[in-house]
């Protein structure tokens, strides 16, 4: 008897193998032709809540401590900046009416005189000191690096500040109009705390904090009083959904308006549904293979260095792993920023022969032993990587961490030879491409030092004559195809779903904002 | 000693030459006799002979990544090519290639990992069940530990401290699971030992050693490759899984469990890459438990499943 169960148990287990293996694709048509009437359907109707789904939640509602673009794309509808970037990246007011430089150190800014916080307590000077102070002196939030020149915040009258800087900035407003810079309420902060405050957090923005069920959603309501007139959205839900596939079907089904992440194998599914559609734009990361160039590794030979540069066909990596969602590139200063240098972008090198023939030189034709570091995130790119270093004659450990341990190894510069990276940009400056590889921050990481490189990056960060400052960034990017502390893969681009009637334009910041996202 | 020959020995050690030979005879009937035993012996056959002669199965190099031909389907499906009997996975690697050379993975770890722990679990539970007391005590206790430590967790840490690895995995798989040996292996002692063949070596004179890996060892040796046979399968889920996690087998050698997380995110595009391996595991673990069943049968009637 019992024999015939486990036979038949057996054939059932096989038979439902074969069925739900086979019968994906199939399944997958049918599911999409379904969902294809259904999803379209509230478009015409009352829609009042937006749904957006990533792959991250925010860190924190501490917009002077999130050190990340998905908490930042969140965070934008609930605070303010004084100004912002519009979607050309052109400097746009917000909470500030107007600007201008007073001297090499000193900005002032007149303010909205018609703002209110989410609970009733009016906008003025004094939150202003109390944001940009709190972010500049206190040196455990994470936005502090980018903030710590301000010296001081003085109030002229309640609707004008002037911001007095150590030493001259010249791109103070590209501070002001990004993650480290939202203002928040002084007065409840001061009464409150600022625990209670990231519990209940109350902002200038279009939406109001409802509720945040941590790794799961995060729930806002629209700010009636808003002062750039009633927002658009009654509700506006951000979910997270770690699993790409996941995010996708939610889409397909109707669950979420707008899916970030969406892997390029994937695209053929959003596109298959009527009224759904695929959105791709460039977005301000930049995959970078890092490598140390500490004396006794073998990547401190620029030989070696050339060749891994030489080895890695970036364009095969885009058109096949990234599904065509990328642009080479040999600088991390894309179109877009502050001293970017066009001749380097859209461009890569790629000569195996040459790869080998300076392994070589350098004296290892017998294999080149380099360890690789890649985070899960990027594991594909780094596995191609890995074949592509093989190819000519390295011989690759790859390593593959968990996000957790990577960043523990990157917070603490323990990786070997070389480890990939993708490096954002919310600063669009060229500066801030370069914090890493001055000498103090790369010591004991990348250990890279030239001392022409050092000085044109520490006289640029107060040149206050921009078109020189444009100059020596691209002296600086010229110098790095040489140097190579680090090689550039290519910068990314976003790819959204975009549920039936929604119209979003992905922005290169990467920012959702719910104001700008339309019902069609 | 030397007054006894050596079939009075062997009789006295409750073994008898002419019930071997039945028994062999008894187990070639039953085998055939038994539908699942055949299907299960032929599916591990053909995973060990697959194993061994790799090279000659496999029509691809298993790790020589191709992104231009990534996520290929399988050769009989529209897009196929025609040399990719299986399809590509998302880096456009041979997937029948990879499940050949999966095998020997699947093989080292499921053998290696009970034969150590085997190798432990038998010690220790002759140990416990044969000097008893106080042996048995911190034997035994050790033992009821090992169980309180949930078993994934435990190898996730080690894994972790050590680095993936083969040997890694399977020592961790081996060092987890030794307990059920122990405890079967202690129970069948005790019994063996109070039989009158025991009581004779001992009145006779033989030292402990002796009576334990010549007496009692070949009496409770029928339970232990039961057990034996049963753990392979369930170390083969084990080391896919820990695979799966990323803390088995590392790239570029090739695991089953690796190759179902590699496949987990184009389940809904491309379904191959996921499905083949997690049937080559499937398949293979119901092999070893059909044989493993029927193996049960013949050796240890008093647990036959009745008919």
């Amino acid at each position: 008897m019992k024999r015939w169960y486990v036979q038949g148990f057996a054939v059932i287990i096989a038979v439902m193998l074969v069925v739900t293996g086979c019968g994906n694709a199939a399944e997958t048509t049918n599911e999409t032709q379904t969902n294809g009437g259904t999803a379209s359907a509230p478009a015409g109707g009352d829609k009042t809540t937006l749904t957006i789904a990533n792959a991250t939640d925010i860190e924190s509602f501490d917009t002077h401590n999130n050190n990340n673009t998905m908490s930042e794309a969140v965070l934008v509808n609930v605070f303010d900046y004084l100004l912002k970037n519009d979607a050309e990246q052109n400097k746009v007011p917000v909470l500030a009416t107007s600007w201008e430089q007073v001297n090499d150190t000193t900005w002032r800014l007149k303010l909205r005189d018609d703002v209110k916080f989410h609970n009733g307590d009016p906008f003025t000077a004094a939150d202003v000191k109390f944001s940009l102070e709190r972010v500049a002196k206190d040196s455990t939030l994470k936005q502090n690096t980018y903030y710590k020149h301000i010296k001081e915040v003085n109030i002229i009258d309640d609707y004008t500040v002037d911001i007095v800087t150590e030493t001259p900035d010249p791109i103070m407003l590209n501070r002001l109009s990004r993650m480290g810079a939202g203002i928040l309420p002084s007065k409840y902060i001061e009464e409150n705390g600022i625990e209670a405050f990231l519990k209940a957090p109350v902002g200038t923005g279009p939406y109001k904090f409802s509720k945040w069920t941590k790794d799961d959603r995060i729930e806002l309501v629209k700010n009636a009083d808003y002062f750039g007139g009633t927002p658009k959205w009654e509700n506006v839900v951000f979910r997270s959904i770690p699993e790409a596939s996941t995010r996708v079907s939610e889409l397909l089904t109707g669950g979420v308006d707008i899916a970030a992440g969406v892997p390029s194998t994937d695209i053929a599914r959003i596109d298959g549904v009527d009224g759904l559609s695929v959105e791709q734009a460039k977005i301000q990361r930049v995959l970078h293979i890092i490598m140390r160039m500490t004396e006794g590794s073998i990547t401190a030979d620029p030989k070696v260095r050339e060749a891994i540069e030489l080895a890695i066909d970036n364009q095969v990596i885009i058109d096949s792993i990234a599904g065509g969602a990328g642009i080479p590139t040999r600088t991390s200063v894309t179109p877009g920023n502050f001293g970017s240098d066009p001749s380097l972008y859209d461009t890569f090198v790629y000569d195996q022969e040459r790869a080998r023939a300076l392994l070589k030189e350098a004296g290892y034709e017998n294999g080149a032993k380099v360890s690789f570091s890649s985070a899960v995130q990027y594991k594909e790119v780094a596995e191609v990587v890995a074949a592509m270093l093989t190819d000519v004659g390295f011989e690759v450990n790859l390593e593959i961490l968990e996000a957790s341990s990577f960043s523990e190894k990157l917070n603490s510069k323990k990786f070997n030879e070389l480890f990939l990276l993708g490096v954002g940009n919310s600063l669009f400056d060229a500066s801030n491409n370069y914090n890493r590889f001055k000498k103090e921050n790369a010591a004991g990481e990348t250990d890279y030092n030239n001392p022409e490189v050092e000085e044109l990056l520490q006289s640029a960060l107060q040149n206050m004559d921009l078109a020189d400052r444009e100059k020596q960034y691209q002296k600086v990017q010229q110098q790095f195809t040489v140097d190579r502390p680090t090689i550039y893969l290519y910068q990314m681009k976003g790819i959204y779903g975009i549920g039936a009637g929604i119209g979003y334009t992905p922005r290169l910041d990467e920012m959702y904002y719910a104001e700008d996202i339309t019902l069609k | 000693m030397s007054l006894l020959s050596k079939s009075q020995a062997d009789g006295l050690s409750g073994k008898q030459p002419e019930e071997t030979e039945g028994k062999w005879r008894h187990g070639m009937k039953s085998l055939l006799k038994s539908k699942t035993g055949t299907l299960g012996i032929l599916i591990v056959l053909v995973v060990c002979i697959i194993a061994i002669g790799a090279p000659l199965f496999a029509t691809h190099e298993p790790a020589k990544i191709s992104p231009a031909q990534r996520l290929l389907p399988p050769m009989w499906l529209e897009g196929g090519a025609p040399d990719h009997l299986l399809g590509t996975d998302n880096l456009g690697r041979d997937i029948w290639s990879r499940i050949v050379y999966g095998s020997q993975v699947s093989l080292i770890v499921g053998i290696g990992a009970v034969l150590l722990s085997g190798a432990i679990g038998a010690l220790l539970g002759l140990l416990a069940g044969f000097y008893g007391k106080w042996v048995n005590a911190i034997i035994m206790r050790v033992a009821d530990a090992f169980i309180a430590i949930p078993a994934i967790l435990f190898m996730l840490v080690v894994l972790a401290v050590l680095g993936p690895g083969l040997g890694t995995l399977i020592f961790v798989i081996g060092v987890t699971n030794w307990v059920s040996y122990a405890r079967v292996v202690r129970g069948e002692v005790l019994s063996v030992k109070e039989r009158d063949f025991v009581k004779a070596a001992r009145a006779l004179g033989a030292r402990n050693g002796r009576i334990i890996f010549t007496h009692i060892l070949p009496n409770v040796l029928s339970s232990f490759i039961i057990i034996s046979t049963m753990s392979v399968a369930t170390t083969i889920i084990m080391e896919a899984s820990l695979s799966f996690l990323g803390l088995g087998i590392k790239p570029p050698a090739v695991s089953w469990g690796g190759m179902l997380s590699d496949g987990r995110q184009y389940l809904a595009t491309s379904w191959w890459v996921a499905t083949f391996p997690g049937l080559a595991i499937t398949i293979t673990v119901l092999g070893v438990i059909f044989f493993g069943d029927w193996l049960r049968d013949m050796l240890d009637p008093r647990m036959k499943s009745k008919e």
